[in-house]
């Protein structure tokens, strides 16, 4: 028992962050859609696809040829590289709104058709440039934040005195989601469409535009998410390396209530079970046990936040009928 | 629908596929290959030579099931997207039978069938139950327990059932006399072609001629109506999902005992996410999945095929597999796949 409680402790907390980081990004562009009554399952495939094209976007900027002709291009390679995703990533979010918001197809199953339209056209992408199926090299990274000062500080330190320049974005974007969503006329429409498409139709608002721009919002985000794992911290692309990260986010939108600082907090467990995974690999476990921990941490989560609907739903008509009887 | 006569049928999927072959001939060419030699390798080339096209008929096997344990959810409402798990489990079950029990053939085949069959339902019942009684989403706990599976699968081939002298991690080989038998020469062309193909047909009857068939089609038509008909959705959809899990259990117990012999730890190439195309390009109707099944293992077999003669990796067919599931299902949504949560509120927005 001791020995598994020696795995907590302060040392644990940056490693924490470090892997919550994607998880938040795409958990609060899951959260925007959500909050607009679109479910997102690409989030997993607009993220891979982002985690691509920011490390080949980096890699491209910074080879000779560029770097002989403009040298201050190479420079800024990794930015540009995050730019690359972003842009993959909305694209992608693009055809998934395209097919699901105005062509009127399933969203679960044109969400897999992009998850899967990511997971092979990655490798395809990455066989044609780099000659391989396994990883490769982005040649450099986004830089960390090093708050030097905060070294002897107890808990501060271990949380903050070297993470990537993207977990700073992302708590800054933690806080415009929720101005956005609670403080916006934007935001209350979002939430009105979420709520009540019909009464949000009758009101004026126009229902496919609101909901395509929070997918389109949901690609950005994941365009972030992506490069955070491909240029955050090692500088290479590995073939799927997202690893069922996208639905841990939108596990995680629902774990946090599908507020903003409810989503960051789940995100934050998530990187606290990814951490758990990560350090126990070296403690001679076997290492398939550990690695399904994030992916069981998820799911007690999901039963957790349903099981107070389960034992109350024994009198009421289940839940699709509910959803239905929503419709008019 | 039905009613619409088999060419208006049959056309749909059929321009969605000619579309999404010419989609991707064009992202191939924009590749900097040439388009042709990777339509002919897919298309063509398995059918050269008996040998080419038996192994169509061995990769069709998984498909076939694999689209049946995809559709049978699907008709409830209901996404299956823990095939994958699922069948991991089931073969791991049917490799147990084969190699740590004794009897005759018939008897260790039917053992093996039974228990993966048997797993895979249990794997599927807690994502069922939680979808049922909870109306957690299925998606995420599905997906997330097909890496459960496959880690513990890999632990258990890689520590206590892991064959004494293996390389990699396999369990032992089971008995000889659990193999499938085969029935081309030269191939491994096996009869659990044959067991799939009657389970499309008993899928179809149980659909279309039993309670509970009709049951699942209520639910996933219209929730409300079949709840108002004295129908238990909650029932009927956690069936549904077992009936699933039932599926997905038997194509890994038949890939192990016509196929691969032993378990081999990540042997499936995404099979449980191949069935989500196959089920959707036959419209979720059992008799047609065999024909769908039949096409995509032609175009898988032909990758193989095009990853050796042209520069072009095989996972170009899973690009192909997402644009084809685009262009079906964008060219008109049948009402058993129901809108979530996107309620578009009146069509013109």
């Amino acid at each position: 028992m001791d020995d598994v409680l020696s795995v907590f402790d302060t040392r644990l907390l940056g490693p924490m962050l470090r892997l919550a980081t994607p998880i938040l990004l795409a958990a609060i562009g899951g959260l925007y859609t959500q909050q607009a009554g679109v479910l997102n399952i690409a989030l997993e495939g607009m993220m891979l696809m982002a985690a691509f094209w920011a490390a080949a976007g980096a890699y491209f900027f910074q080879s000779d040829q560029v770097a002989q002709n403009s040298a201050w291009l190479a420079t800024l390679a990794p930015w540009l590289g995050l730019l690359c995703a972003v842009i993959a990533s909305t694209l992608l979010a693009a055809v998934f709104g395209l097919f699901s918001i105005r062509f009127g197809a399933d969203l679960v199953v044109t969400g897999i058709a992009i998850n899967l339209f990511a997971a092979g056209g990655t490798i395809v992408l990455m066989q044609r440039f780099f000659e391989t199926k396994g990883s490769f090299s982005a040649q450099g990274r986004l830089p960390d934040i090093r708050l030097p000062f905060l070294r002897e500080v107890p808990v501060l330190g271990e949380l903050f005195r070297q993470q990537n320049i993207l977990l700073y974005i992302s708590i800054v974007i933690v806080v415009v989601a929720h101005l956005v969503l609670y403080r916006t006329r934007f935001g209350l429409r979002v939430r009105s469409v979420g709520e009540n498409p019909e009464a949000a139709q009758t009101a004026g608002i126009q229902v496919r535009r609101i909901q395509f721009a929070t997918v389109l919002i949901s690609g950005l985000l994941c365009g972030l998410a992506g490069a955070n794992l491909s240029l955050g911290y090692l500088g290479q692309f590995t073939a799927n390396m997202t690893g069922g990260r996208g639905f841990i986010a939108l596990a995680a939108q629902t774990f946090g209530g599908a507020t903003p600082i409810g989503t960051a907090l789940a995100s934050l467990f998530f990187g606290l079970a990814d951490a758990v995974s990560v350090r126990l690999q070296t403690r001679g476990l076997p290492s398939q046990f550990v690695l399904m921990i994030p992916y069981v941490a998820t799911v007690v989560a999901l039963v957790l936040v349903s099981r107070r609907r389960l034992f109350h739903s024994r009198h009421r008509p289940s839940v699709e009928v509910e959803k239905a009887e929503a419709k008019p | 629908m039905r009613q619409r006569g088999l060419v208006a049928e049959v056309i749909p999927p059929v321009l969605s596929l000619v579309a999404a072959l010419a989609l991707s001939g064009l992202i191939i060419a924009a590749l900097g290959s040439s388009p042709l030699p990777v339509y002919k390798a897919l298309l063509l080339s398995p059918f050269e030579s008996l040998a080419t096209f038996s192994e169509v008929l061995v990769r069709m096997v998984p498909l076939l099931l694999s689209g049946l344990a995809v559709a049978v959810a699907f008709r409830s409402g209901v996404f299956n997207l823990g095939v994958e798990g699922q069948l991991y489990l089931g073969a791991l079950a049917a490799a147990w039978v084969g190699f740590a029990l004794a009897g005759p053939g018939i008897v260790l085949i039917l053992a093996a069938l039974l228990f993966g069959a048997l797993v895979g339902a249990v794997y599927a019942f807690l994502p069922g139950l939680l979808r049922a009684y909870s109306g957690a989403s299925e998606i995420v706990t599905t997906i997330m327990l097909n890496y459960v599976a496959i880690n513990l699968t890999t632990y258990l081939v890689t520590g206590p059932f892991r064959a004494p002298n293996a390389a990699t991690a396999d369990s032992e080989p089971i008995a000889a006399t659990a193999h499938l038998a085969r029935f081309l020469p030269e191939s491994r062309a096996h009869v659990g072609l044959f067991i799939a193909l009657a389970l499309a047909v008993g899928l179809y009857i149980l659909l279309y001629q039993t309670t509970i068939g009709y049951e699942v089609r209520m639910t996933g038509a219209n929730p409300r109506f079949a709840e108002y008909g004295g129908i238990s959705v909650r029932r009927t959809v956690l069936i549904a999902m077992l009936l699933s899990g039932v599926l997905a259990g038997l194509l890994g117990a038949i890939e192990v005992l016509g196929v691969q012999y032993r378990f081999r730890s990540g042997f499936s190439p995404g099979y449980g996410f191949d069935g989500i195309t196959v089920a959707l390009l036959a419209r979720v109707e059992p008799l047609a999945i065999p024909f769908a099944a039949f096409l995509f293992a032609v175009l898988r077999a032909g990758a193989s095929i095009a990853a050796v003669d042209t520069e072009v990796s095989r996972e170009v067919v899973d690009v192909l597999q997402a644009i084809i599931i685009l262009f079906v299902t964008a060219e008109g949504l049948w009402s058993f796949v129901r809108r979530r949560h996107v309620v578009t509120a009146g069509q013109r927005g």
